[in-house]
């Protein structure tokens, strides 16, 4: 009798078989009797219930491996049970073959641990019953198991980890479980405390078997190194993997095996590869791949940075041959140091950034941005803010009010930097004429034939009456261009004839012909070429042409426009359009076609039924357009368009970790988390003057952040924008210091008047050998009249005049005001605490509470007030700044005197407010001193550096405890000054200060003062050495 | 230091407002005149123009021509202007300045840009510009009294020189002031036209480029840029140069070094010129 249906292999077994395996049954029953009565029970009750349920052969095969089970020594039990528990329709499922290669797995672990066995008895037997096809994973399975149970037969987690493969085989095979039991023994066995959970495999159905394990294979490497990183490897690589396009994943996992020796840079690939990958097409995708593998080879921890910036640079040079020549000068760094290789893949190096410069066509705003502003206010008259927007297909919407000028934020249509510049310009240029030609004067409520009133609409409420608002503007605009054409081939021939070139770059020998349809009329009118050369057909083509005729006599208005946009935005919505326009004919004649399509895309977004915004998983989207790039367009030049689109589109991808420092030049993460370019870092955007942070700390205020190049040694190039120096005012007090150092130290002014006089100019200096003056020169008169009456020719020139001499020198001291400081120095009796000194002094002394403590820093602000003191008097421009900071990104300048500045109460204050604050990050802090003489006119100009010690900083360099960066970044920056015409001159009061100073600055300019004490007299000395030339 | 204009052939000036009327009123009461204006806008020529219209006809003494013009700098003293003893062969002689020569001969002195000069030029001209009229010689322990047709002339670019370099009020009011600027649009066209040789429409873009370039007059570029500059770069096209090119070497790289700037008028030329 047959109830359940068996394989269809499963043959007719004969009733005497079945019979026998009950009889064994029950056999087994009675040698267990002794030991466990109710174990016994239940098989003797299972017996006769089998006996009508199931097929002979399944029973056999039951049979058989539960006497197996119950045979295995101390295993058997829990295996033996889970069988009992086994309902009939899973033993006739899982077969004669099941059993069998189930038992030979449960003994072949058994064989090493018999809790293992067990364990993985139960848990595979389930995964069984539930995937009977999973028999295939289970003899390699097993044998994983095993070896693990042979290499640690006691550790408890033998038999968790048993248990857990048992149920893995349900979805993964063997292969999966083998890596995962060897990251399993490489990351938790053998750890001194015990009890780590187990981590199970990831669920993530998409990745392969293959793909899985050689994920899992490279957490099991990494975690040979360091077990924790190897966890967070685990913990991150499959889901990592999953994030990149499928075709590549191989290639990703092999690229990150070579990094599995150092797991942040292998971290950070995997987190990298999916985002960028997905953003690119497939060639370019194999491209990086291949290039960041090579880049492994080499230079390691360089690969994370290169696919950090490989999206900026490839936009910047595409991705060909140029990024390969961006790669290998990249390499060749490596060579010299890791550092720098890692330092210009993260473009952090001007190399870096004059590379991609050197190759980059397109034109960012950021970067032209003075000069078209310039070009504005020269062409209008006006001071416009040139602003950056989104264009849409070549040209810039309409600005929402005449006030501003907008321009594409980056144009790289045209494979050549100029041809990009001209449309940005011819942007440029029809803002500031649509100014002037009504553009902005529309009326809606006059469009409508109504008299305006208050609510009186405007162009956007226009746009907001078609079904697509985007491609109503974006007509808008195209027609507008095309309107005011003709006065700007008046007023501006020379733009005229340059945008010959952009047009023919689109239409080849400068036609259009009627095949085109009308928006390529449009667009080669809009471009400024001649009606003559379009011929014209099709729906709205007469519109086109009597708005050209009408913009050509001059009478065109913005209605005009208005009306041609409402023709065409029609014709786009009813879906007509696109049959006039054949755009592959175009396509395939010329890429930057591409953007035409756009104005498709728009197209059906305004169809029904098609919702533009409807979220989409970003994975689906990527490879949709992944995919249809690769189909329509083979050409490299539309994958910039795609790449924008995946930026586009994708706003909510965000990068996960951000542990260690944050990278600045992570610019596409940027990008990324940011939502475009608005949510660049605030360094990028730093450089204008307009971006003040706040400083939070201490209250202060930043009036400022200017970005300075650092110079590294080691990679041999500057990083560019590396430092953020804010512009800090010094909160002052009320001048009782300036006061009270005066009158301690009033003794010498006297001396230094005395030093300054000597520098001071005579006021004439005589000048010999004029023609005329006011004196003879003796000598020379001598010499002609002895000439004479040798019968020579004499020297005409007799004369002597005194000129005014005028000194013309202006002087800046940087003065040190980090932590160290602070440092106090010796007792020394204070010269003002002499009796003799006048009551209201002795009082005022008395006052000062920096009396008892002295510091380092409270000479050298005395030093300050003598000079400033002294050169007030001597009339020599002066300024005064201190500096500190911490960290590269807050580096401060405080400001005590500007060169401006008299030497007011609130200078006063400010000296006596100078107090020790945190590191010496001296290059950025003399860079930015440096800048502060951009105004100065003097005609010999002078940086005094007072500091107490070696340039330091936490991250000024990658060691701390090494000076070497900070020490050749002065150096450079020294440099950078004298090159600038500024000389300088460093004055340390550390007494080691010898051997650095040497070879940090310039040669003889350089004090090291032994006692601090007397500073104040020495710095007007140096003063009047250094500038006495001037 | 001396430039004539030739008796023969009249200069060439396009005037803009009532300046001849001005100047020919305060010529007929012998007062002096002081030319305000910036760099370039034809302060020279017009002096050049009056002194042909008002002098030209007058027989000269000694080929003494009726403008004297003196180019002043910061090295211009005194003796620059008056004259000076120089020894010739064994003796020493007295040499007349280029002022005395115009006080004696009567002719018209224009001195350009007399701020630059050192202070005691200035001091020098103070008897010739009040009803004294007379120049005194210390050197020579002389005193000439001017010649009835002379005049002095002086120019004044209030635009660029700096505060310390203003002109004294005790010397400024001694002068009846005339205003210069730079001339409209079409009458600078006609003006680079006519001196330049270029066809009227060329002119006519390169006086639109003088306008706006000169938008960005205090923001920047100091005074935009000059008619004269205009003029040389309507030569040099006449001459066949491009205009681009005859552009950016007479105007663009004349007016500045801050490469921003550079930039931006040379998009500009880019525009206006094919």
């Amino acid at each position: 009798m047959r109830i359940f249906r068996g394989p269809e292999s499963v043959p007719h077994v004969s009733e005497g078989q079945k019979t026998a395996a009950v009889g064994e049954l029950h056999r087994l029953a009675g040698d267990i009797e002794a030991t466990s009565p109710g174990f016994a029970g239940r098989i003797r009750s299972l017996a006769s219930a089998l006996e009508d349920a199931l097929p002979s052969a399944a029973l056999a095969a039951f049979v058989e491996a539960l006497s197996r089970m119950v045979r295995f020594e101390g295993a058997g039990r829990d295996a033996g049970l889970a069988l009992v528990a086994l309902p009939p329709a899973a033993i006739a499922a899982l077969g004669p073959e099941g059993f069998a290669a189930w038992c030979d797995a449960v003994l072949r672990i058994g064989a090493h641990s018999t809790r293992g066995a067990q364990a993985f008895a139960v848990g595979s037997l389930a995964s069984l019953t539930r995937a009977p096809a999973a028999i295939v994973h289970l003899a390699e399975t097993a044998s994983a198991v095993a070896l693990l149970a042979e290499r640690h037969p006691t550790d408890p987690l033998v038999q968790r980890f048993a248990s857990a493969a048992g149920q893995a085989i349900e979805t993964r095979s063997g292969a999966v479980v083998g890596a995962w039991a060897e990251y399993c023994e490489a990351a938790l066995f053998g750890a001194r405390r015990s009890g780590s959970p187990l981590e199970p495999l990831p669920e993530i159905t998409e990745l392969s078997d293959e793909v899985l394990a050689a994920a899992v294979d490279l957490a099991a490497s990494a975690a040979r190194v360091d077990r924790s990183k190897g966890r967070r490897v685990f913990a991150a690589a499959p889901g990592a993997l999953a994030g990149v396009p499928p075709a590549s994943r191989d290639s990703v996992t092999a690229l990150a095996r070579l990094l599995t020796q150092d797991a942040e840079a292998l971290l950070d690939v995997l987190e990298f590869a999916g985002p960028v990958l997905r953003r690119l097409d497939r060639p370019a995708r194999w491209m990086v791949v291949d290039l960041a593998t090579e880049i492994a080879g080499r230079a390691r921890s360089a690969v994370p940075r290169f696919l950090r910036s490989v999206l900026r640079v490839g936009e910047a040079v595409g991705f060909g041959r140029d990024l390969e020549a961006f790669v290998r000068e990249g390499l060749a760094l490596a060579e010299i140091h890791p550092v720098a290789a890692e330092a210009y893949f993260a473009l952090e190096t001007r190399g870096a950034r004059a590379f991609l410069e050197r190759h980059d066509a397109a034109v960012v705003l950021e970067d032209v941005e003075s000069t078209l502003r310039g070009y504005v206010h020269l062409i209008e008259g006006a001071r416009l803010p040139v602003l950056g927007v989104e264009a849409r297909g070549l040209f810039t919407p309409l600005a929402s009010d005449r006030e501003s000028i907008s321009v594409g934020k980056r144009m790289s249509v045209f494979p050549i930097w100029e041809e990009n510049f001209t449309l940005v310009k011819l942007q440029a240029t029809l803002a500031a004429l649509w100014r002037r030609e009504g553009a902005f004067d529309f009326s809606l409520a006059r469009w409508l034939g109504r008299e305006p009133d208050e609510k009186d609409g405007g162009i956007e409420d226009f746009f907001r009456r078609f079904a697509s608002p985007e491609a109503a503007s974006g007509l808008f605009v195209h027609f507008e261009a095309l309107r005011v054409m003709p006065k700007l081939a008046e007023s501006y021939p020379g733009l005229a004839s340059d945008l010959r070139e952009i047009r023919e770059r689109i239409f080849p020998s400068d036609r259009v012909s009627a095949e085109a349809g009308p928006l390529a009329a449009i667009l080669f009118l809009a471009l400024g070429g001649a009606l003559e050369n379009v011929t014209f057909a099709g729906v709205g083509a007469e519109d086109v042409r009597a708005l050209a005729h009408m913009a050509r006599g001059g009478i065109a208005t913005v209605y005009d426009s208005a009306r041609c946009t409402t023709v065409f935005s029609d014709l786009l919505a009813e879906g007509s359009l696109s049959a006039v326009l054949d755009l592959d004919a175009f396509m395939a004649e010329d890429p930057m076609m591409q953007y035409l399509l756009d104005l498709e895309d728009a197209e059906s977004a305004a169809a029904p039924g098609e919702p533009k915004d409807a979220p989409k998983r970003p994975d689906e989207s990527y490879e949709g357009h992944g995919e249809r790039s690769d189909e329509t367009a083979p050409g490299i030049a539309a994958d910039e368009d795609v790449l924008r689109a995946y930026l586009e589109q994708n706003p909510d991808l965000t990068v996960r970790r951000s542990e260690g420092p944050i990278d600045p030049n992570g610019l596409f993460v940027a990008g990324l988390t940011g939502g475009g370019l608005d949510g660049e870092t605030p360094e990028r955007s730093g450089a204008s003057p307009d971006a003040v942070f706040a400083l939070a700390r201490m209250g202060r205020q930043s009036r400022g952040v200017h970005l300075h190049d650092e110079w590294d040694h080691r990679i041999g190039d500057y990083r560019v924008g590396w430092c953020q120096v804010h512009d800090v005012l010094l909160e002052g007090d009320s001048g009782e210091f300036f006061t009270s150092a005066l009158a301690r130290r009033r003794e010498l002014l006297p001396e230094v008047r005395r030093q300054f006089q000597r520098v001071k100019p005579e006021g004439y200096r005589v000048l010999r050998g004029l023609l005329d003056g006011e004196d003879f020169d003796l000598n020379a008169v001598v010499d002609a009249r002895a000439d004479l009456r040798a019968h020579h020719n004499p020297d005409t020139k007799l004369y002597t005049e005194r000129r005014r001499e005028e000194r013309d020198v202006a002087t800046l001291f940087l003065l040190d005001m980090s932590a160290s400081t602070d440092e106090e120095i010796e007792a020394k009796p204070s010269p003002a605490a002499d009796d003799d000194a006048p009551p209201e002094v002795a009082s005022l002394v008395a006052r000062a509470p920096k009396e008892k403590r002295r510091r380092i820093i409270d000479i050298q602000k005395e030093a300050l007030v003598i000079m400033s003191q002294a050169l007030e008097e001597l009339g020599d421009v002066y300024a005064i700044y201190g500096f500190s900071g911490h960290g590269r990104n807050q580096v401060e300048l405080f400001t005590v005197k500007s060169f401006d500045e008299p030497l007011n109460v609130a200078v006063r204050g400010r000296i006596g407010g100078i107090e020790p604050q945190r590191s010496t990050r001296m290059g950025a802090a003399l860079r930015q001193a440096v800048a502060c003489f951009r105004n100065v006119a003097s005609r010999s100009k002078h940086l005094i550096l007072l500091s107490d010690g070696f340039p330091q900083d936490f991250d000024y360099g990658d060691d701390r405890r090494s000076n070497v960066y900070g020490l050749k970044d002065t150096a450079m920056a020294l440099r950078e000054a004298e090159r600038g015409g500024i000389s300088t001159y460093c004055i340390t009061v550390d007494r080691a200060g010898n051997d650095y100073l040497r070879e940090m600055c310039p040669e003889k300019r350089y004090l090291v003062i032994d006692e601090i004490d007397e500073l104040p007299l020495e710095l007007p000395k140096i003063y009047s050495e250094t500038t006495r030339r001037g | 230091m001396t430039v004539a204009a030739g008796a023969e052939n009249a200069p060439y000036y396009l005037p803009i407002h009532d300046e001849i009327e001005i100047f020919t009123a305060a010529y007929e009461s012998r007062l002096p005149v002081l030319l305000k204006g910036p760099t370039g806008c034809g302060k020279t020529r017009f002096v050049e123009f009056m002194a042909h219209r008002l002098l030209g006809s007058v027989p000269r003494r000694e080929r003494v021509p009726p403008l004297i013009t003196v180019a002043c700098h910061e090295d211009l003293t005194g003796s620059d202007l008056v004259g000076r003893y120089l020894i010739q062969g064994d003796d020493t002689v007295w040499i007349d300045g280029p002022l005395t020569q115009a006080v004696r001969s009567g002719s018209i002195c224009y001195l350009d840009e007399v701020v630059e000069a050192r202070k005691d030029t200035i001091v020098l001209i103070h008897p010739l510009t009040d009803h004294r009229r007379i120049l005194p010689i210390d050197k020579r322990g002389e005193i000439v009294e001017a010649h009835p047709d002379f005049l002095l002339v002086i120019s004044y670019n209030p635009g660029y020189q700096s505060v310390l370099k203003d002109l004294k009020h005790s010397t400024r009011q001694r002068f009846v002031s005339i205003d210069f600027d730079y001339p409209p649009r079409d009458r600078e066209a006609e003006i680079v036209r006519h001196e330049s040789g270029v066809d009227a429409d060329t002119a006519l873009t390169l006086a639109t480029l003088g306008e706006k370039v000169r938008h960005l007059r205090g923001a920047g570029l100091g005074e935009g840029v000059s008619t004269r500059l205009l003029v040389y770069a309507g030569q040099l096209i006449a001459r066949g140069l491009a205009p681009r090119r005859a552009c950016s070497v007479a105007v663009t790289n004349s007016l500045t070094d801050d490469p921003e700037m550079l930039r931006s008028v040379g998009e500009l030329v880019s525009a206006l010129f094919a």
